[in-house]
């Protein structure tokens, strides 16, 4: 079970964007949005803990040629993933 | 069928992101509708960025936390620093009770039974040894209500400037740097230069890791405005470099060549503002006025060829740098430690200051001489709340007769009762410490055990007087060898404010309940003060409304006026940037200019900037003698010592150390070499070695690289099982008081 799920922007050299694009898509528990305004991919990620999240930035810091930077914009640490969202 | 949370929880976080960089990602609409808890406007607990967050509660927790879009100086994004709050909060290492040392171990206790013997020690030795036998110790990371409810109590009713905090060892040194330099504390812009400027010169900052939300902004810039020009001076390349035009990689703590050498050859080639040196600037030596001309002679010395030389960089570059400097208009400098942690961090500060003098590049969107704080609240509880041993609130001093009077009436006490003597410094209270002078000693939100400069020095005194630690975590190196420990609140379990770098207060609510019996610091000071008899004083705070209210009229009428930033309106806004004198300010982005409220318009008579803080608002350019390190490396000592953060942990690691995980991405200890030393000392990446100074020695893990220049070594200073500061020096700016931690020798044994 999930216990932290967090959203970011992977600042990107737009030359590199498509490239860093597909390679964040392939991995695991990563989601990609799309590249925005050239520069800007939107990253969901889910992780079992903070750590796993935490060196997921870090990872995508120092090994991917063309990141600029990476900037966490959500966390959520919920406990009942699982469950049916709130009615409505 | 309903969408599961984690459906909803992906799509509200993907939502976030989108909503930071202004895209809509077209989500379901029903799916972005759905509630779930509550979100609350709030700031974060780290460094003196300020960003803006918006945290989540459900049933009385933490569940979330955003980046809040609305606030100007993040727009939405955070740092990786931001995992860690809801973990911080709920460490296993909170401390939740109070803890007393009985027969040598700390053991839990009642509050009551901690709050009487901290009360009954201070009282005895108040008694016995005068007001000056007691001492505060407290940080920049402490909400101003908090600074301020211990300023009152300890200078107010104690009646002892023996009161400092942790900003002694970070931002004195940029202090001394406004207040010499333009008469008033705290930068004259904003961080709105930074979407303005032409040019960043940065000194001594390694922005990208140290803040990397503001290194966002420049980067951001830097897309927006092709011919953006980046120039960084710095013994160590970082991940700043990487968007740099760039950098002069000078030998640690000789710099001051470079900046005087700048200065020459902006005058020399005919980019100097004549005019505005000759409305807005005065000239001095340190200790007398001087003429422009005298200024032009002593700089005569300072040829590029020389300051190369001095400071182990190229004429060329230098002179490219100066030129870069001279022909854009909007430039912007910033610099953090590797200026202000340095015995002469004043006049390295008032050397940046002369480059934007000389030009006038200051004063408008995108030119700023702008000191980067490395701690959430230096700014506001410590500098603006007056919480330094010769501060008192609203940039007032306790050596001015008519600030005393001031503060007495606000505190209701005799203004006898403030000593006129400004207490001692942080060093100098530490060595008092060692000798046995201060008796009893009060340290909150802070971990000098940790934190000062050779340690070794002053551990033994802090173990034998009697040490009281209010502190969210234990143990830390300080709390470890307290005599009390008493359970603080953390961010989110308290309300309060925190000023940041740019002038700016923000206003933080209580979220949660506090963990255990953990208390609010300022409710800990207050009944201590009716403890120790001094209830008249403090009965009537029922809130961290009434603290906050009686402080800002502390600022009333001063140049940090937040007469109109009541908790009413920080509540509903981002934040205000003094001087906002009424409710009605908007606040203030640029200081000493049209639009300033304060700026005197008939006394400028039709100068564009008017510094109010000095006589004939004028500033000052300063002709600083240059001077090195106070501990040049040597035949015995060959190798230049720098230290500093990485972006994964954050000071002594009290917080960020609570999640093991992170520690995964710095794992140990570990020192950064050049290829080309390792290579003469036969030394391999990852080998072990040791590392000696004039005080201590320590080994680690030598990682070999390219960062540090030859001849130079860098150490994080983050870890307790590995105390970098039992090597660094306690040297002092004579002016700040800062030490110079970013300087010392030492040589490398293999082991």
């Amino acid at each position: 079970m999930a216990a932290l799920i967090s959203s970011m922007i992977v600042r990107v050299k737009p030359e590199k964007a498509d490239e860093i694009l597909a390679q964040l898509a392939k991995i695991p528990d990563v989601e990609t949005h799309g590249v925005h305004k050239e520069e800007n991919i939107i990253l969901v990620a889910e992780g079992k803990d903070v750590g796993q999240i935490e060196n997921l930035v870090t990872y995508i810091n120092q090994e991917f040629r063309g990141v600029v930077g990476v900037y966490p914009t959500y966390f959520n640490w919920d406990e009942d993933i699982e469950s049916t969202a709130a009615e409505g | 069928m309903g969408t599961t949370r984690r459906e909803f929880i992906k799509a509200t976080a993907a939502s976030a992101a989108a909503a930071a960089i202004g895209v809509d990602l077209m989500l379901s609409e029903s799916l972005m509708a759905q509630s779930d808890g509550t979100w609350h406007k709030s700031v974060c607990r780290y460094c003196g960025v300020g960003c803006g967050m918006m945290v989540q509660t459900r049933d009385g927790k933490i569940v979330g936390l955003r980046g809040d879009k609305e606030n100007t100086i993040n727009g939405g994004l955070l740092c990786v620093k931001g995992f860690y709050l809801q973990k911080v909060i709920t460490a296993e290492n909170r401390l939740k009770r109070p803890l007393i040392r009985k027969n040598g171990k700390l053991q839990e206790a009642s509050w009551k039974e901690a709050m009487d013997l901290v009360a009954t020690r201070f009282r005895e030795s108040i008694d016995q040894n005068g007001p000056d036998s007691v001492a505060f110790y407290g940080s920049g990371q402490a909400e101003t209500e908090e600074t301020y409810i211990a300023n009152k109590l300890f200078k107010g009713h104690i009646g002892t400037n023996n009161f400092e905090g942790n900003p002694r060892l970070c931002m004195a040194s940029a202090v001394g740097g406004y207040v010499t330099t333009f008469g008033l504390d705290e930068p004259v812009g904003s961080y709105d230069d930074m979407d303005n400027a032409d040019m960043f010169f940065m000194v001594g900052s390694n922005t990208a890791e140290a803040h990397p939300v503001l290194f966002d902004r420049i980067v951001r810039r830097r897309r927006e405005n092709p011919n953006l020009k980046i120039v960084i001076v710095d013994p160590r390349q970082t991940p700043t470099d990487r968007v740099a035009d760039m950098t002069l990689q000078c030998i640690p703590g000789y710099d001051m060549a470079i900046l005087h050498a700048m200065a020459k050859i902006i005058i020399d080639e005919g980019y100097a503002d004549e005019e505005f040196i000759n409305d807005t600037v005065n000239f001095s030596d340190g200790s007398k006025a001087i003429s422009y001309d005298q200024y032009k002679q002593f700089l005569s010395t300072f040829t590029p060829e020389h300051a190369a030389e001095r400071s182990g960089t190229k004429a060329e570059d230098i002179i490219k740098a100066a030129r870069m400097f001279g022909e854009t208009e909007k430039v912007m400098s910033m610099w953090t430690m590797g200026v202000n942690q340095r015995v002469r961090g004043v006049w390295m500060n008032n050397l940046i200051h002369n480059l934007h003098l000389l030009t006038g590049k200051l004063g408008y969107a995108g030119a700023d001489s702008f000191s980067l704080t490395g701690q959430p609240n230096a700014c506001g509880g410590v500098r603006e709340g007056g919480g330094l041993a010769h501060l008192l609130p609203g940039h007032r001093l306790v050596a001015n007769e008519q600030h005393r009077q001031e503060i007495a009436k606000i505190w209701n006490v005799p203004a006898s009762n403030i000593a006129p003597k400004p207490g001692l410094h942080t060093m100098a209270l530490f060595e008092a410490i060692t000798k046995g002078d201060i008796k009893a000693l009060y340290v909150m939100c802070t971990n000098p055990a940790q934190s000062l400069p050779n340690l070794n020095d002053y551990l033994q005194g802090m173990e034998d007087t009697f040490m009281v630690v209010a502190e969210s975590f234990h143990p830390t190196e300080t709390s470890k060898i307290a005599d009390v420990v008493l359970p603080a609140a953390f961010w989110g379990e308290k309300e309060g404010v925190y000023g940041c770098t740019e002038r700016r207060s923000q206003y933080m609510p209580k979220l949660v309940e506090p963990q255990g019996e953990a208390r609010w610091d300022a409710q800990i000071l207050i009944d201590l003060a009716k403890r120790m008899g001094y209830a008249d004083g403090f009965d009537h705070y029922t809130s961290a409304e009434d603290i906050w209210s009686e402080y800002i009229i502390t600022t009333a009428g001063r140049d940090m006026d937040l007469s109109g930033a009541p908790y009413s309106r920080l509540k509903e806004v981002r934040g205000l940037r003094w001087p906002v004198p009424t409710v009605d300010h908007p606040g203030t982005t640029h200081r000493f200019v049209k639009g300033d409220p304060l700026f005197p318009e008939e006394k400028a008579r039709g100068r564009r900037m008017y510094f109010y803080g000095k006589p004939e608002g004028k500033a000052i350019i300063f002709a600083r003698p240059d001077k090195g390190p106070e501990e040049p490396t040597d035949e015995q000592y060959p190798i230049a010592l720098t230290t500093g953060r990485v972006l994964e942990l954050w000071h002594t690691n009290t917080m960020t150390g609570q999640v093991p995980q992170l520690n995964r991405a710095v794992p140990v200890p570990y020192m950064e070499m050049n290829p080309d030393d390792a290579s003469k000392m036969d030394i391999s990446d990852r080998e072990r070695v040791r590392v000696v100074t004039r005080r201590d020695s320590l080994e680690m893990i030598c990682r070999v690289s390219e960062r540090p220049r030859p001849g130079t070594i860098f150490i994080p200073w983050h870890w307790p099982e590995s105390l970098t500061n039992l090597l660094t020096t306690d040297a002092i700016d004579p002016g700040s008081k800062e030490p110079e931690y970013k300087v010392c020798a030492s040589r490398i044994e293999k082991v």
